[in-house]
């Protein structure tokens, strides 16, 4: 057990905040190829964030562990995408 | 290396492997500011990851806080890059609709351009005042739009037709005032002064509150349109013309059947005015004809259907795309008319049905001559063959053209036989080489009457004939042939032979008691003194007797003469004819008894009483007794029996005598016919004649029956009544 640090809750918030905005203009964004890979690396950032500040208070070991999993397959899915979007030229046009 | 170090060293490659392809490959991301953002992002996130990896080299308490800050700032650069996706996004479909817009705006504007006349925005005032006026003003009116747009040089309402303003304003605002769409057809007087008809559809602009604020439109040429119209119209008023103008009733009907063209014989032949008919479908065009409604022959054109054309109009003929028929139509006139009819389908120019013209042609007074000269005809044929002498009509070149029933008897040639043989042929008579009655006619071209020859029959006998013969001629004039006539006159040159041998035998008869009158009156004469007078009165006895004879002779001539000729006058009264057979047979009966003949009576009593001539009725009895008492040998008998039926009484005289042959039966009753086996007996042949003469003249009848050598019986039949006899 660690304890409580309110960045981490800032950056959840930021990330709810972030969260809020993609529901709020989902249809917005229908144009842009492989959205699906970039919301799932955003979504995985996002949990990392949960499981940051959810490790202060229970299952310490797991969530750390689960944290850091999801910012590997944020990571991953972020150079996924990427490599997709670069391939096919205008798709985000 | 825990797990954790080596999940998170994973982290900081992957997102360094998304960094570099974004470098490297930047060109080929897409947009601007979230490729900007997209790199910032990465190396946040990457700085993040050399953090997290930190904490597990010893310098995390050193660096937690800036850890949590660069978090801080990897979240709001998702944000960040989101907002910018998103505007981008945006940005891109307000570029599409720009471009949109344009690309619409400029199909609109080439549409305008190349529109076959005017797109307009105006205001709704009396000059029409353009807002907007498209490229095709130039065409239509010759005037620029922009020469037009807010009446710059002219307003659209000045190159109205002055005639058409008005109007043109009406229509406008009784549109506006209904809300709808208007469409009016009226000139416009173009800048090169040209009249223009146009056409235009036009709507008012209302504005939210409801305001009129402009009206918008198109207007087009249709000049050549209305050209081609008038130009129709004008054709169509000319075969109006034409039509009215036709002597024959015509009417035309279209697709629909409606009745398109009623003409003014149509209407004088009718009865019925065109404004009344034109327009009227549904076979009314039929009732003026037939009293109700039935297709005529316009409709069968139209819409051919056999089966029902021909039990409509069973005279119908169609060729191609006409038919052509003869019917009576009951309803017309009076009595109704005879129609002969021509219809005819109007095709237009791809060949399909239009319309259908039928025209009618009152042929009653045709049929009514046709109806008189078939009766002629048939007369005319009555007469030919029925003439009682034989006729044939040859060409110019005397071959046989016509022979009638009588001809075809005495000639024993069939009428096809001889039509076309030459006239000789068929006649063969002693005539045709020298005196050909109908050739000489046609030489002389005048009729050759009266001329007896003969001429062969069929079977090679000659049959003599009394010929007439003439010219033809036809309407012009000219010699189409000749006529002959011909008369068989076997019977008469028989009767000629008949006349002659009886006056010959009635000399011969008159000669023998004149032989004696003139001798023993001679011998008186020259011996006046000498004779001793017993002699003398013997031969004037005799005289007297022979005078008598003749006397007789030359009554019974006359009598029968007179009777055939219906110079003897009967002096009929009423008779009782049982008293005359009575007294005739007291009479008779001692001259009976004397021959040794025995006469009897049977029923003669209680006869009814008779019109009839007494003294000529006792010279028929007299007769009949006489040669029942001539022909009779002794020891037979000899019965007078009467009888009766409802209208005449029979008078039968019997006798048992020497009988008459079979073959000389139908010759007795002939004038001065005596039996080839009489012998001895006298007799000059006139009295059976003269007794066929007075039972005729009373309208009765005298029949014989007899077997050689059996007897004869002879029965005259007297009617009771002159009433009955003529009956």
């Amino acid at each position: 057990m660690r304890t409580f640090q309110e960045g981490e809750l800032v950056m959840l918030l930021i990330g709810m905040g972030v969260l809020t905005f993609l529901l709020r203009f989902r249809k917005g964004f229908k144009e842009t190829s492989e959205l699906h890979l970039l919301f799932l690396s955003f979504y995985s950032f996002l949990l990392s964030w949960l499981f940051t500040v959810l490790e202060s208070f229970v299952l310490y070991s797991l969530m750390n562990i689960l944290e850091h999993v999801f910012y590997v397959v944020s990571g991953v899915l972020m150079a996924i995408w990427c490599f997709r979007i670069s391939k096919t030229r205008g798709a985000v046009d | 290396m825990s797990p954790i170090a080596f999940l998170d060293i994973l982290f900081c490659d992957s997102v360094a492997a998304a960094l570099l392809i974004v470098v490297v490959r930047r060109r080929r991301i897409p947009g601007s500011d979230s490729k900007v953002l997209l790199a910032a992002l990465l190396v946040f996130s990457l700085l993040y990851g050399f953090f997290l990896v930190a904490e597990w080299t010893g310098l995390a308490t050193t660096w937690e806080s800036v850890e949590d800050v660069v978090g801080s700032l990897v979240a709001m650069t998702w944000g960040f890059f989101f907002y910018s996706l998103a505007q981008e996004a945006s940005n891109r479909k307000l570029a599409a609709r720009e471009q949109e817009v344009r690309d619409s705006r400029r199909r609109l504007a080439t549409l305008m351009d190349n529109l076959p006349g005017m797109a307009y925005r105006c205001r709704n005032d009396p000059d029409w005042t353009m807002e907007f006026v498209s490229v095709g003003s130039v065409a239509l009116t010759g005037y620029d739009p922009e020469e037009l747009v807010e009446n710059r040089r002219v307003s659209y309402g000045e190159l109205i037709h002055s005639e058409d303003r008005e109007a043109v304003w009406d229509a406008v605002q009784r549109s506006l005032e209904a809300g709808g769409p208007f469409h009016l057809i009226y000139r416009i007087t173009a800048k090169d002064s040209s009249d223009k008809w146009v056409w235009e559809q036009g709507v008012g602009v209302f504005s939210s509150e409801g305001e009129l604020s402009a009206l918008e439109g198109f207007v087009t040429d249709i000049t050549h349109i209305k050209e081609t119209e008038l130009a129709l119209n004008e054709a169509r008023r000319k075969l109006a013309d034409i039509l009215n103008f036709l002597p024959d009733p015509t009417f035309s009907i279209n697709n629909a059947g409606e009745v398109i063209i009623w003409n003014q014989a149509m209407e004088e032949l009718t009865g019925v005015p065109a404004h009344r008919m034109l327009g009227r479908g549904g076979c009314e065009y039929s009732v003026p004809f037939w009293g109700e409604r039935r297709p005529s022959p316009a409709d069968f054109v139209l819409k051919w259907d056999e089966s029902s054309a021909i039990r409509e109009y069973p005279a119908l003929i169609r060729e191609k795309d006409t038919v052509i028929t003869e019917v009576f139509a009951p309803a017309l006139g009076e009595n109704g008319r005879y129609l002969w009819i021509k219809a005819k389908v109007l095709l237009d120019e791809s060949g399909k049905p239009t319309a259908a013209i039928e025209t009618l042609r009152d042929v009653s007074s045709r049929k009514e001559l046709e109806k008189k000269l078939k009766k002629a005809a048939d007369e005319y044929q009555m007469l030919f063959s029925n003439l009682p002498v034989g006729v044939i009509t040859v060409d110019a070149d005397l071959r046989i053209t016509r022979i009638n029933r009588e001809g075809e008897k005495i000639t024993g040639f069939q009428s096809d036989e001889v039509v076309g043989r030459p006239c000789r042929e068929v006649m063969a008579g002693a005539m045709c080489d020298n005196s050909c009655p109908i050739r000489n006619a046609l030489a002389k071209r005048s009729p050759v009457g009266f001329v007896e020859g003969d001429i062969s029959h069929r079977n090679g006998t000659r049959i003599p004939v009394r010929v007439n013969a003439g010219c033809l001629f036809g309407g012009d004039g000219g010699l189409m042939g000749g006529i002959e006539v011909f008369q068989d006159i076997t019977e008469i040159k028989q009767l000629e032979e008949e006349k002659a041998k009886i006056i010959s035998m009635f000399a011969h008869d008159m000669k023998s008691p004149l032989i004696g009158i003139h001798g023993f009156a001679a011998h008186l004469l020259s011996h006046t003194e000498t004779l001793p007078a017993d002699k003398k009165t013997q031969f004037l006895e005799i005289i007297g007797r022979e005078s008598g004879k003749l006397e007789s002779l030359i009554n019974d001539f006359l009598d029968f003469s007179r009777l055939n000729l219906g110079k003897l006058k009967l002096n009929f009264d009423l008779m009782d004819l049982s008293k005359e057979l009575r007294e005739l047979i007291e009479t008779f009966e001692p001259r009976f008894q004397d021959a040794g003949i025995r006469l009897r009576a049977k029923n003669i009593e209680e006869l009814p009483e008779i019109e009839g001539d007494a003294p000529r009725l006792r010279r028929v009895f007299t007769n009949l007794l006489e040669n029942a008492l001539k022909y009779s040998e002794s020891g037979t008998r000899v019965t007078v029996e009467a009888g009766e039926t409802a209208r005449e009484v029979l008078i039968r005289f019997e006798d048992q005598g020497i009988g008459i042959n079979s073959e000389e039966l139908p010759y007795v009753f002939n004038m001065f016919y005596r039996g080839r086996k009489l012998g001895h007996r006298e007799g000059h042949g006139l009295g059976l004649a003269g007794v066929e003469s007075i039972v005729n003249g009373h309208g009765g009848r005298v029949m014989v029956c007899s077997v050689p050598g059996q007897g004869s019986v002879f029965v005259v039949a007297l009617p009771k009544s002159r009433e009955a006899g003529e009956v």
